[in-house]
């Protein structure tokens, strides 16, 4: 019965986010964009957008930070980053002072990483409800040399 | 999956002891300074468990949580300074690196995978919670 509802819950979520036009967590946004040491990306969130999908492969062993950083002060972006390896995670939301948010990963070479890019408010949004952000970002992976 | 969400509304309630123990309002346990680590045990009455970690160095810290048999989930908030404000992260990884600086101070809320899918302190085991500081 729980599960059913459950079910029933989530099938509501991803029918009123059709409605909305927005995609979301279960649901990103895919960039084609394959981010590269070093190299910065500029890129923007939107309310039917704001869940972008980025890919990385990481070219050496080693740790990598992948940061996203968006203005401070900004009114509905609030820089959130998420980094997936198949079902492991690890997220990170912004220093409210800098509004740069911060992922430091141990990658391997070759390894395929999955990024995604929200701000903290549509993380949090309840189901059905409609996404606000709207802001440009910047997002980069920057090595980083630890023992 | 298991949804992972850093909340600002989270980061208030870390610190202060309260009757119900949750991942936004965990239980106090002993603090850490540098590198150092903590064992204790994770039970239905005391599923989330906050330790505040302060810096001795600057560089990073390697957070590891170690639970017995059981998938564990770290949640890790930034205590307030003029400096940082509101960060937060998570992972259902045994560990995490947050970039620190000597003096400051994280929460670091040790939990298992379990007990955030359910929303509640459903799973027993024991933990280890350790603190690594690492220089480039």
């Amino acid at each position: 019965m729980k599960l059913a509802v459950v079910i029933a819950l989530l099938a509501n979520a991803t029918l009123a986010e059709a409605r909305l036009h927005q995609d979301g967590y279960d649901t990103p946004t895919e960039t084609h964009v394959e981010l590269v040491v070093g190299l910065w990306h500029d890129d923007k969130l939107t309310p039917d957008h704001g869940w972008n999908h980025y890919t990385f492969v990481a070219p050496t062993s080693g740790y990598v930070a992948v940061q996203m950083r968006a203005p401070r002060d900004h009114a509905t972006l609030w820089s959130y980053l998420r980094v997936i390896d198949g079902d492991h995670n690890w997220a990170a939301v912004a220093n409210r002072v800098t509004n740069l948010s911060e992922v430091v990963v141990a990658v391997e070479r070759g390894h395929h990483y999955d990024i995604i890019a929200t701000s903290q408010r549509n993380a949090t949004l309840e189901p059905g409800e409609r996404q606000i952000t709207d802001g440009p970002y910047t997002i980069g992976v920057v090595p980083i040399a630890l023992p | 999956m298991i949804r992972i969400v850093v909340g600002f509304a989270l980061l208030v309630a870390a610190t202060g002891a309260s009757a119900a123990d949750t991942i936004d309002q965990p239980s106090v346990g002993r603090a850490l300074r540098g590198s150092a680590h903590v064992s204790g045990k994770l039970t239905r009455e005391r599923g989330f468990v906050s330790h505040r970690y302060r810096a001795v160095t600057d560089g990073f810290v390697k957070i590891t949580l170690a639970t017995g048999a059981k998938r564990p989930y770290l949640r890790v908030l930034t205590v307030p300074s003029t400096t940082r404000r509101g960060e937060g992260w998570s992972t259902n990884e045994p560990s995490l690196v947050v970039r620190v600086a000597r003096g400051s101070e994280l929460e670091l809320v040790a939990t298992l995978a379990v007990n955030i899918t359910k929303g509640t302190a459903v799973g027993e085991a024991t933990y280890e919670l350790a603190t690594v500081e690492m220089t480039p």
